[in-house]
């Protein structure tokens, strides 16, 4: 699959959130509740792929709607709204990660494996979330942010704030860890 | 072997695995991996597991439903703190610190209660003072390093003498002191020391009812008195007072003003006596 040809699935229109983020800064309080609707979804899986467990994920989806808040401001417009939001959530869980302590990855491994799905392949998932754990912070960033929020280069190198070519290296890197992690945790899954 | 093809080997073919499987290497390498992978089984081995992991990372994911934590959001922004800024407030905010700052020194002096025209500046203690060389240049900047260095005393550790030339956070403006402005009534008496037994009398006149203000800019208060001169036939003159405080400033009934009354400033606005002619 060629990159370049990836579709940018997050390229809904973006004057929508542009024109709410005018009305918020004008004032009006209510266009960040439904700023907070439209991107609390996403913001949260993001947050979810990257720390593993649902509590970190709530706190740090908070912590980057509260500085989304804050900042809402200073916004200028020179990137777009998605990406400059993507940003703050990816810093937040790098933070969180850098800090946490050895025995809190525990518990986001339990949670990974005490998951469950209604439908599909259980343990595909639980193999991907658990070798994701483990994987560094910024190769667990590019990975989710590529393959589980379906972002393009562009995207991902403007969410972390580097060039394109340090994404692709990155992801390289962060494929070839991944697929040690994930032989290693039995993954043998064929798709 | 095909003309063009360059031979691998299994170090460069891992390097390029997750590229390969991934389909974004180029045509030109894409041909000599693969004729690689033609001749060697365990690199065979390693592109499949590398393309089963990406598969796996591909495969669609279950989208979690996010907590709601909107309110938690609002309440935690809208505690102050450095980085809050609310868009509404901005000059405005700013310009409200200033002028309270300015009010505060005006009102307050930190450094003690100086009147304006005896203030003097204030210096530190002598010490041990460098004094500027005579030689310095006037405006030169080695004048600047010796006359900041005339005001900073030097250090003494350990019985020797050191000057480390630490920049100083430069001194503060003194506030300059005014004071309040304040209307002071006329003097009382000099003979009275208890203004409540030797207030003035206010003589009544001949009126049904009368209406008396007094201003106590010192209190702030603007005492309003109401005298009703109850005249019934064959009985005493009575007379009523009724007097109600107000703070200065505050809305007046404008129709009291269209009864007789009288503004009177007089020192102590509570206590009036009343003669009966």
């Amino acid at each position: 699959m060629n990159p370049g040809s990836r579709l940018e699935i997050n390229s809904e229109p973006s004057e929508a959130d542009l024109a709410l983020v005018r009305e918020f800064v004008s004032g009006r309080s209510a266009a960040f509740d439904r700023l907070y609707e439209r991107r609390s979804a996403y913001v949260y899986n993001i947050c979810l792929g990257m720390l593993g467990n649902p509590d970190d994920a709530r706190d740090a989806m908070q912590e980057t709607f509260v500085q989304l808040y804050r900042s809402l401001p200073r916004f200028r417009g020179r990137s777009k709204f998605s990406t400059w939001l993507h940003r703050i959530a990816v810093n937040k869980c790098i933070d969180a990660l850098r800090g946490r302590p050895r025995w809190e990855q525990a518990e986001s491994l339990e949670w990974v494996r005490g998951s469950a799905e209604p439908e599909g392949d259980k343990s595909l998932e639980e193999q991907v979330r658990l070798a994701l754990l483990k994987l560094k912070p910024v190769y667990r960033a590019a990975l989710v942010l590529y393959y589980f929020q379906q972002m393009s280069y562009a995207e991902i190198a403007e969410s972390l704030n580097c060039s394109v070519d340090l994404v692709r290296v990155r992801l390289h890197r962060a494929r070839k860890a991944f697929r040690l992690l994930y032989e290693k945790g039995g993954g043998k899954v064929e798709v | 072997m095909r003309k063009g093809v360059a031979r691998l080997k299994c170090k460069h073919v891992a390097d390029l695995a997750s590229w390969y499987a991934s389909g974004e290497l180029p045509a030109s390498k894409t041909a000599d991996v693969e004729a690689h992978l033609a001749r060697c089984a365990a690199c065979r081995a390693e592109m499949e597991a590398m393309t089963r992991s990406l598969r796996a990372l591909e495969a669609p994911k279950r989208p979690y439903e996010p907590p709601d934590v909107l309110a938690a959001v609002k309440r935690e922004a809208a505690r102050p703190g450095r980085y809050f800024r609310p868009a509404f407030a901005g000059w405005a905010f700013a310009g409200a610190v200033v002028a309270a700052a300015v009010c505060a020194l005006a009102v307050w002096n930190p450094f003690g209660h100086v009147p304006r025209e005896t203030q003097v500046a204030v210096k530190p203690p002598a010490r041990d003072v460098v004094q500027a060389p005579p030689s310095a240049a006037a405006g030169t900047p080695q004048e600047a390093v010796h006359a900041d260095k005339a005001r900073r005393p030097a250090r003494r550790i350990r019985g020797v003498r050191h000057d480390r030339g630490l920049a100083r956070t430069p001194e503060l403006p003194k506030p300059k002191v005014e004071y309040l402005i304040v209307y002071v009534p006329e003097p009382q008496a000099p003979e009275a020391e208890s203004p409540a037994e030797d207030a003035p009398e206010i003589a009544i006149p001949d009126r049904s009812s009368y209406f008396i203000r007094m201003t106590d800019p010192a209190a702030g208060e603007v005492t309003t008195v109401s005298v009703r001169r109850e005249i019934e036939p064959g009985a005493e003159p009575r007379i009523s007072l009724d007097y109600t405080i107000t703070k200065i400033g505050s809305d007046e009934n404008n129709d009291e003003r269209s009864l007789h009354d009288e503004e009177l400033l007089v020192p102590d606005s509570r206590s009036i006596r009343s003669s009966v002619g």
